[in-house]
């Protein structure tokens, strides 16, 4: 089962850091690209999969992982990651 | 051990239009139902229902006696073969396989007709007909007592389909099956009991001038 949700988690993910790659080119800084990765880009990279690959929730909810049990999961993940990231280099600076 | 799905009602409306209507009807393991209905007629809807992805205004459903709530208990007794495809486009078929099923269901998908040559594929590299067939063999592999299947015949060779025909008929000993496609010769072919969708409410079928009669087939169909 951990190996289905990291496959749910790596594609969404994606969406996320290509979301957050963009992010400098519009004048946002390195923090700010780090908050996003855990709010944000989270929130947005669930739009943009279930823009694309919406169906592919089927696939998971048939094993028992629904919609919103994946969804919550990666955000706390990514907001954990994010908030630690942040912290990090905050304490570096 | 036998199971028992008793679908005591449903009740389901899209803004003013009701869809399903006190829709109710029964499946044990080892039957084969046909659901039959024009497009529109809310089908799919019912299966969404069923499977917990789509929240009725009232329902009443009971497996083995107990009350189901599709939505808390999805994934765990109702397996749903989707009309489109559900796979994850970007993963291997090997992958997919030995993540999706346990050890011992895996040979049974890795060693059926048609899967060594998709084996080392990823799921885009499949034609849509190889996608649809190697969904139906692991929702069919999952251990779940029942399964819906929506459309599995569409966009699957003449020869896949009689495959997964024959698989079904195994699987029935393990299994209720509750299966809708337009191509209905098919459906007929393997089902014990057919119903049809039509107004809202389930119709018991007994042959296909029947379905001539209820407005979903025409005489030049049926010739």
């Amino acid at each position: 089962m951990g190996g289905l949700y990291f496959k749910y988690y790596a594609n969404v993910t994606l969406y996320n850091l290509a979301f957050c790659i963009i992010c400098p080119v519009i004048g946002v800084k390195l923090m700010g690209c780090i908050i996003i990765f855990g709010t944000i880009g989270c929130l947005a990279s669930f739009s943009i999969y279930k823009y694309f690959q919406n169906a592919e929730y089927y696939f998971y909810a048939n094993k028992g992982l629904s919609k919103t049990h994946l969804q919550l999961k990666t955000f706390i993940i990514n907001l954990t990651i994010s908030a630690f990231t942040a912290l990090s280099l905050w304490a570096i600076i | 051990m036998g199971h028992y799905l008793a679908v005591k009602s449903v009740v389901h409306s899209f803004g003013a239009k009701k869809v399903l209507d006190e829709v109710r009807f029964e499946c044990n393991t080892g039957d084969i139902i046909g659901l039959f209905g024009r497009n529109g007629a809310g089908k799919s809807t019912l299966f969404n229902i069923l499977f917990g992805t789509l929240k009725p205004n009232a329902m009443e459903i009971y497996i083995d006696g107990k009350l189901f709530e599709p939505s808390k208990e999805q994934g765990k007794l109702i397996g749903y073969h989707t009309q489109g495809v559900m796979l994850p486009r970007l993963s291997k078929v090997s992958d997919i396989i030995s993540m999706y099923l346990p050890l011992h269901k895996q040979d049974e998908v890795c060693f059926a007709p048609g899967v060594n040559e998709m084996h080392y594929k990823r799921i885009h590299e499949l034609s849509l007909g190889q996608q649809r067939y190697l969904q139906f063999l692991l929702i069919l592999g999952l251990d779940h007592p029942f399964m819906i299947l929506d459309e599995p015949f569409s966009m699957v060779e003449p020869l896949y389909k009689n495959l997964i025909k024959e698989k079904l008929l195994a699987k029935r000993a393990d299994k209720g099956i509750l299966i809708s496609d337009h191509y209905y010769r098919d459906i007929l072919d393997i089902a014990d009991k057919s119903l049809l969708l039509k107004d809202g409410t389930l119709i018991t079928i007994q042959n296909n001038q029947e379905l001539i009669d209820l407005g979903y087939l025409s005489v030049q169909a049926v010739l």
